[in-house]
């Protein structure tokens, strides 16, 4: 295999696509963290008082922990005090009433980015929700979706419209007290996405969220509650992107998911967060608890993610299938490239009996990269007849990167059976040869390889996104093969 | 603090058996600065990383200080399988010449671990090589004796050497270290066994250290006493083309923990290493390896069953590293886990570290119950449940047995695993 090093600077040297700035009138906060802020950011969203104290009682909790260092990670400590905990674009006061009213210059980011914000929404069949910084600022397709009893709005609105749905789930799959970026989320969070699906609903369409950081020296926290009442069904789409900057920006999210009797939630998540430089300059780092609960019979949580951006990614979405016969499962694609580290994986908590888990990673790492696969299997003595399959495989790109598998797998049933296997190796000469020795080009021929061995994930990706997972993924890697 | 005397930290009640052993001034003051800081850290928790799976919390009522010396029956080996070679047996951690052979065949140097305790505690002894190991540094500090072995370059005993640890009750801290030539090649078959049923804590420390081309095939039978916690710490550095293989039966004990690494050194080391654990009762048997890589060309083999009932608890928790510029590294890890009670439970964690692209790892794990479909063939031939699952059991297991050596030994290895599963007597009569 023998690429010329220009070759390969040039490849490398491709840009981060959604690396711009748009230049908006935003209102951020000054940098710190203490309880003014947090009383300040509540204050502005007009929460009611049990919400205010939730958020106390994290950030109480929060300064009581320590930041975990397990991980298979290395970056310069955060300094949680040098980050600004909100900030919103400032265009209309009072937040845009409808599409109308958005600035356009935030419509034009979007376009940008590719989001089907307008039109393209409903030729795409995607309603979106995008949060711009700390704040949502357009929700589509609002009316078609109420008309089917689907909730889908910013979490603001969620506070505002439908506390007590609020108020009886939120926090109650990540506990602020879950872990230190959960705590800090809790306390901090700004917007997110809310989305309630009635009983015995199929929502009509995809949702989609898509995130932005766009202001500099701040952080996202973002939440997003998912509730899936009994017989319902919702597929729902989150990416993200942020400007290219040389500071590394902190984004801090939790993702709770509910599946109720017989509901079916699908989560697919390409996060395409800035990944720093070729030198390991500036980047994301994505610390995000993301878990779901299969709580009513024959439920079904399913995670697929797509992870190629971000400095740091730090991420598990988890199951905890407590339902009788629910079903969890969890797909991913972790692709790391230069100097970025990626420490993500999934845990599957079995509860309930006849539970059934899938978890299927396929790793890339490239460049000077780490990639680890994190994931735990457990099997509570309550979950009769448990059954999980693992899969997880690396391929290596390069003799600087690294990738690393730590599965932890812990059983208290006998009638269970839990499966895992793993592999770690490279592009394989044989497969290469063949694919030149047919016409391809070299790049073409690591490109078809590469989509070989994620095929599995990508089928279980929306079409649209699987189309650009493909893309993203090309790009993340081109060059990196040498 | 209370007057009670389990109120102390139980590293703490070493102190006053520090000033019972033999050494140097130099040693002395180590050993109470080493102890010192080990009371301070404290014993190894499931919060610390490499422990999480291991809970030492039985410690904090045992007396760890050295057993002192009580005279044996002549009968005391008759648990073991009949001497294949030239034996060295420790009672306690300590030499004990009459019930040992010492007919050490050409080229077998024997010297004690005492003589260097009349120097200064030697580099190899007093730095670990992780941070975390605290119980190797607790068997530095109280160990008194030990065999210190060295086989010449080119040297190719016929027979095993065999050492035997014999642990009656109270603390013993055995410490080997095996030194093998350039192209030689030994057997070497270590026993733990435990005699009685006295409250017992033993933290053994085994170095291995071969040269260029050398062969060793390391057999460990672990039958420690129904009331003994037992940490065995194994370390083997495996130099340029030459072979380690290991092989581990853990079968007693009521809390045992088999640490080895190995770290393939030279271009194109070899480990080949297989075991198995039984944790029925309510004993805790845990393995864990970690495997590094150093350099380019080595290969890895690891093959690892581990069996639980009753209330048993099992773990295993083997770690691959793979260093960048270990390239043509090939490595495989397999752990399969048999859980025969409701109660039973076994963990595992296989993990891969690589920094290295041109490389083959591989890992697989699995843990369930038996077969039904294997279940239902032998009922259908005429087997009784009892029967049929003891027998897949020991089909289970017997990848790895079979591997033991020499024959003689294998087949006493096995009689033992065959014993502690039901209707063994017919079973015996299907393997026969």
């Amino acid at each position: 295999m023998s690429t010329t090093p220009q070759d390969l600077e040039e490849l490398v040297g491709q840009k981060y696509r959604h690396g711009f700035v748009t230049d908006i009138d935003s209102d951020t906060v000054p940098p710190g963290l203490d309880e003014d802020v947090i009383r300040m950011i509540s204050r502005k969203k007009g929460e009611p008082g049990f919400l205010l104290d939730w958020r106390l009682k994290s950030y109480r909790h929060w300064q009581t922990m320590r930041e975990p260092h397990w991980a298979h990670l290395h970056y310069k400590p955060i300094d949680y005090q040098a980050i600004s905990y909100y900030s919103a674009p400032k265009s209309n006061k009072d937040g845009p009433k409808s599409l109308a009213d958005v600035d356009p210059k935030l419509l034009a980011t979007y376009d940008k980015l590719g989001v089907p914000l307008h039109e393209r929404a409903r030729l795409a069949g995607v309603a979106v929700d995008a949060v711009f910084d700390s704040v949502s600022v357009a929700t589509t397709f609002k009316e078609r979706l109420s008309e089917a009893g689907v909730i889908f709005c910013p979490f603001s609105d969620a506070v505002r419209d439908h506390p007590a749905l609020i108020e009886q789930y939120l926090g109650t799959i990540v506990p602020p007290g879950d872990n230190f970026y959960a705590a800090l989320n809790s306390a901090v969070f700004t917007d997110g996405s809310f989305v309630y699906i009635p009983k015995g609903v199929r929502c009509p369409m995809e949702l989609s969220t898509y995130f932005r950081i766009n202001a500099a020296n701040t952080g996202q926290f973002e939440r997003t509650l998912i509730i899936a009442d009994e017989g319902s069904h919702v597929s729902y789409l989150e990416g993200c992107t942020a400007p290219m900057r040389d500071e590394n920006q902190l984004h801090a999210a939790v993702v709770e998911l509910i599946a109720l009797d017989n509901a079916k939630i699908k989560y697919s998540t390409v996060q395409n967060w800035y990944p720093g430089d070729e030198n390991g300059v500036g980047g994301i780092y994505n610390f995000v608890t993301k878990r779901g609960e299969c709580r009513g019979r024959n439920s079904h949580i399913s995670w697929t993610q797509v992870e190629t951006g971000s400095a740091i990614t730090w991420k598990y979405p988890s199951c905890v299938l407590t339902g009788e016969g629910s079903v969890g499962e969890f797909y991913s694609v972790a692709v790391a490239n230069h100097y970025q580290q990626a420490d993500t994986g999934t845990k599957m908590i079995h509860v309930g009996r006849n539970t059934r888990s899938t978890i299927v990673s396929k790793g890339i790492s490239a460049g000077h990269a780490h990639n680890t696969y994190r994931g735990l299997v457990k099997v509570l003595p309550t979950a009769e007849g448990a059954r999980n399959y693992t899969q997880c495989d690396s391929l290596l790109m390069g003799d600087k990167c690294g990738a690393h598998t730590f599965p932890y797998v812990e059983v208290r049933n006998q009638t269970a059976t839990v499966e895992h296997e793993a592999t770690t190796s490279r592009i394989g000469e044989d497969q290469l040869f063949y694919l030149l020795q047919r016409g391809l080009s070299q790049e073409d021929a690591v490109n078809m390889i590469v989509n070989g061995f994620c095929k599995s994930v990508f089928k279980e990706l929306p079409m649209e996104f699987a189309v650009e997972a493909q893309n993203l993924l090309a790009v993340s890697l081109e060059g990196s093969v040498g | 603090m209370s007057a009670r005397p389990d109120a102390t930290p139980p590293l703490a009640r070493l102190q006053p058996a520090l000033t019972l052993l033999p050494g140097s001034a130099a040693w002395q003051q180590w050993r109470a600065a080493t102890l010192a800081q080990l009371v301070t850290d404290g014993l190894p928790t499931p919060r610390d990383d490499a422990w999480k799976y291991t809970n030492l919390r039985l410690l904090e009522r045992r007396e760890l200080a050295p057993a002192a010396a009580r005279p044996l029956a002549a009968n005391a080996l008759e648990g073991l399988p009949e001497a294949q070679g030239p034996r060295l047996v420790y009672v306690n951690g300590r030499f004990h010449a009459a019930l040992s052979d010492r007919s050490l065949p050409d080229g077998l140097v024997q010297t004690s671990y005492r003589d260097l305790l009349d120097g200064a505690p030697p580099a190899a002894v007093t730095s670990p090589i992780d941070a975390d190991q605290r119980i190797r540094q607790l068997n530095a500090c109280m160990a008194a004796d030990g065999a210190h072995l060295t086989l010449t370059a080119g040297s190719n005993p016929r027979l095993p050497l065999e050492i035997v640890h014999l642990h009656t009750g109270g603390g013993a801290y055995p410490r080997t270290r095996l030194e093998l030539g350039a192209n030689s090649s030994l057997a070497l078959i270590e026993y733990q066994l435990g005699l009685g049923n006295a409250d017992s804590f033993v933290a053994a420390v085994t170095d291995v250290v071969l040269d260029a081309g050398a062969r060793l095939t390391h057999t460990t039978v672990q039958l420690a006493g129904d009331r003994t916690v037992m940490i065995d710490d194994a370390h083997a550095v495996v130099g340029r083309d030459a072979r380690y293989a290991h092989r581990l039966v853990a079968l007693g004990g009521q809390l045992v923990r088999f640490d080895l690494r190995v770290d393939l050194d030279g271009t194109g080391a070899q480990a080949d290493l297989r075991g198995v654990l039984f944790a029925d009762g309510t004993r805790e048997q845990h393995i864990r390896t970690l495997l590094d890589h150093r350099v380019s060309h080595g290969t890895s083999d690891q093959l690892y069953r581990g069996v639980a009932g009753g209330r048993g608890r099992g773990s295993y928790d083997g770690k691959v590293i793979v260093r960048a510029g270990a390239a043509k590294t090939s490595s495989r890890q397999s752990s399969r886990n048999l859980l025969l009670s409701k109660e039973a439970s076994i963990d595992t964690r296989p993990q891969l570290e690589i920094n290295a692209d041109d490389v083959k790892c591989a890992h697989g794990a699995t843990t369930g119950t038996l077969d039904e479909n294997m279940l239902f063939y032998l009922l259908t031939r005429g087997l009784d449940r009892e029967t049929a699952r003891a027998l897949l059991t020991y089909a289970f297991v017997g990848d790895v047995l079979k591997s033991i050596e020499p024959e003689a030994v294998r087949r006493a290895i096995e009689r033992r695993a065959l014993g502690r599963l039901p209707a063994a007597a017919t079973i015996r009569e299907f393997i026969a």
